[in-house]
């Protein structure tokens, strides 16, 4: 138990100094390990938000332009309503995007960790640190033991989230929101459009 | 805003965010597959508006009697048939095949909550007569403005 307890110590300091150089600068974010499982999420919201989203909202006003700069004078009206239709898909996109990154790429910023007390985060490594003694965690003002530390006015992370116990998983990535709002928005959106459309074509004989 | 009603709360366990991402890229692909339908029809508006414009002109400074005939023909059927419902029918079919991917969006997620999937038939062969429909319409055009 004793040698245990060393091993662990000694890891917690190696890992402490490495992670002084990655601070982050000027950044309120604290330094997280990303999981493999992260990885993937960060992936496939990139694949969704980066790629499909804003890839309907360019086609969208790639054909816009098209309409206005080579089509005849009639379709300034459908050109028009390309373009409102492109913005609006672009507007939603970024939205549903910041929305999902703040619920699944959740980090605690260093004021919230300098102010509150996240036990799913701390807890885990409190106890380890209360243990070995020489730790260079602080105490928050609820005294609670957190693993960072603020040097310069810069938050520092002493101890590795690798160290939490394996049945806790890091901040973040705990719930997922659908996007069905975005969607419906999507989908009334392109009605209304299509309709619009569909009147100003038929007018045009 | 009433559509945040839309929007669950999961609990995040294997790949429950990546699955329900990949149905929202489906139903994007099909929104696109709509949208570029609905582009389709404006083209051919203003595709018909030129030919339509050309027989015109043709019908007027030709002096061969069966040119002006088919011209004549053509721009007949351009004006009372095809300008008038083609481009508008285009529009009409991406309506429809952005109604079945929001359906299509919906349903998969009701089933991926209980750790199914519905593989896809219907919606296959919706788009894929509404395409058959589209492209004989628009053959017929071709065949009609040529004969």
């Amino acid at each position: 138990m004793e040698e245990n307890r060393q091993t662990s110590n000694s890891t917690t300091e190696s890992i402490s100094s490495d992670l002084n150089d990655n601070e982050l600068y000027g950044s309120t974010l604290a330094f997280q390990d990303l999981t493999f499982d992260k990885k993937l999420d960060i992936r496939a919201i990139q694949r969704t938000f980066e790629g499909a989203y804003i890839r309907t909202a360019l086609g969208q006003l790639s054909f816009a332009m098209v309409i206005l700069k080579v089509f005849s004078k009639d379709f300034v009206l459908v050109g028009t309503t390309y373009t409102i239709h492109g913005i609006l898909i672009l507007i939603a996109a970024t939205r549903s995007r910041d929305e999902l990154n703040r619920v699944l790429l959740w980090e605690p910023s260093s004021s919230e960790l300098l102010h509150h007390q996240y036990p799913h985060y701390a807890s885990g490594i409190g106890s380890e640190v209360e243990s070995s003694g020489d730790s260079t965690s602080t105490a928050t003002a609820t005294g609670a033991v957190t693993p960072w530390t603020v040097v310069n006015n810069r938050l520092v992370v002493t101890e590795a989230s690798s160290l939490l116990p394996e049945t806790q998983s890091p901040p973040g990535r705990e719930y997922y929101v659908t996007g069905g709002s975005t969607i419906m928005f999507l989908g009334i959106l392109s009605m209304v459009n299509y309709i619009v459309l569909f009147y100003l074509l038929y007018r045009m004989n | 805003m009433v559509l945040r009603k839309l929007n669950m709360r999961l609990k995040n366990e294997g790949a429950v965010a990546r699955d329900h991402l990949a149905n929202e890229r489906t139903f994007l692909a099909w929104l696109r597959t709509s949208l570029g339908f609905a582009s389709g029809g404006v083209a051919i508006t203003q595709l018909i508006k030129i030919a339509h414009q050309l027989n015109q002109q043709t019908v007027k400074t030709s002096d061969n009697e069966i040119l002006d005939e088919v011209m004549y023909l053509a721009w007949h059927f351009n004006q009372e048939k095809a300008e008038k419902y083609l481009g508008p029918s285009f529009v009409l079919a991406a309506i429809v095949i952005l109604a079945v991917g929001l359906w299509r969006y919906f349903a998969s997620q009701y089933w991926l909550l209980r750790d199914l999937f519905p593989a896809g038939r219907g919606s296959i062969i919706t788009i894929f007569l509404i395409s058959l429909l589209l492209i004989v319409a628009s053959f017929g055009l071709v065949i009609n403005v040529h004969s």
